[in-house]
């Protein structure tokens, strides 16, 4: 265990507080429409809808607090590491984080999104022709490619996007030596 | 320049362009001006006044952030001038593509919107010529419009980021070096000044 991995810990648990405050937030609204709107939410659709965000919620603390001894590793990489003032090292593995981060906050748009959109459906099953109202203004092909590039772009970043992470440190090496380069050209 | 002060360098560039995009984001006047009558001046004044808050907290937290960053981290262990350079690259850099990560999220649905103009824009310019009407994709409101402009403009920003904001980094690069070699003069001529 190094520096790099107490740091990776530290962002993992920064990361998981952060979406339970926001998964969290979202329960009491939930209960708050079942209760004050029926017509609009029921109350066991209401109470399922709870249980299933206590379930995220759950697994989420789960994986980000419990087991980002293990998580921490696999990013960073296991075995005896280098310290990260070693340069090159510390500099992926900061870019991996930053990229699942990134990515968990673009699947929770994703979720986000799709939760409004099945609100939406309820809302406009009880109407006339609610149906066909529905799929012309909330399922049009434009909001259903959003929901599909972000479900892509979170995914692959969550899964560490490789090759951006690898673009984005051959580019970071290059202006390194550019800017030290340039530091020696001006010093003699 | 210490770690700790690249490091709060660093935050407190991500945390500026957050506060940019917020404030510009929440501009009170799209949605006042949408529904009150007032005078062009006066809403030429607000956002004048806006854009000047807008620069302050741009100019404190994103360009000129080098004296706060000293006041926030303290003075410690100093770098080997290469290393100085090579942190401040990394880690600026890494701030920059994090922002640009958050930013890229939301930036979908206009850049898909902005690809579906390229198809829709041919017609919309023939009906401005030739039958003298306004097509709908253009009928928008106050709001509509600065929504739109700020979106696009979010999108842009998103991009610059996420290819490491070049010019940006330079510019900083530049000014940290100014800056660090005039606190070192000060520093010569009166050791106690900066503390």
């Amino acid at each position: 265990m190094n520096r790099m991995h107490t740091l990776a810990k530290i962002m993992l648990s920064g990361i998981g507080i952060f979406f339970a405050i926001r998964l969290l937030s979202t329960i009491p609204t939930l209960l708050w429409v079942a209760i004050t709107q029926p017509s609009d939410l029921s109350l066991p659709l209401a109470l399922f809808w709870t249980a299933f965000l206590g379930l995220c919620l759950a697994a989420l603390l789960y994986v980000f607090l419990y087991r980002r001894e293990q998580l921490a590793k696999r990013i960073v990489g296991a075995g005896e590491l280098a310290q990260p003032d070693s340069h090159i090292l510390w500099l992926p593995a900061a870019l991996r984080l930053v990229c699942i981060a990134a990515g968990l906050y673009s699947l929770n748009l994703v979720i986000w999104n799709t939760t409004r959109i099945l609100a939406t459906y309820l809302m406009y099953r009880s109407q006339i022709h609610g149906h066909t109202t529905f799929t012309r203004r909330v399922l049009s092909t434009e909001s259903l490619l959003s929901w599909l590039v972000m479900a892509a772009l979170g995914i692959y970043l969550v899964c560490g996007a490789p090759h951006f992470v690898r673009w984005q440190v051959k580019k970071t090496l290059k202006q390194c030596r550019q800017f030290g380069a340039k530091e020696t050209t001006v010093k003699s | 320049m210490t770690k700790m002060q690249v490091v709060a360098k660093t935050i407190l560039t991500v945390l500026g362009i957050h506060a940019i995009v917020a404030l510009c984001g929440n501009y009170p006047g799209q949605y006042l001006f949408a529904t009150q009558e007032i005078s062009v001046l006066s809403e030429a004044l607000f956002f004048l006044a806006f854009i000047l808050g807008v620069a302050f907290v741009g100019y404190f937290m994103v360009f000129g952030n080098n004296q706060l960053s000293r006041k926030m981290a303290g003075t410690a262990e100093q770098f080997v001038p290469r290393d100085q350079t090579d942190w401040l690259v990394k880690s600026l850099r890494v701030g920059l593509v994090f922002a640009g990560l958050m930013l890229l999220p939301r930036s979908v649905p206009i850049l898909i919107r902005t690809a579906k103009l390229f198809f829709l824009i041919r017609p919309a310019v023939s009906d401005i010529i030739v039958s003298k009407t306004v097509p709908d994709i253009l009928r928008l409101s106050y709001a509509q419009w600065y929504r739109t402009i700020y979106e696009f403009l979010k999108a842009i920003l998103a991009i610059y980021l996420l290819c490491g904001a070049p010019y940006f980094l330079r510019w900083q690069m530049r000014h940290s070096s100014r800056t660090e070699a005039a606190t070192k003069k000060t520093e010569i001529a009166d050791p106690g000044a900066t503390n």
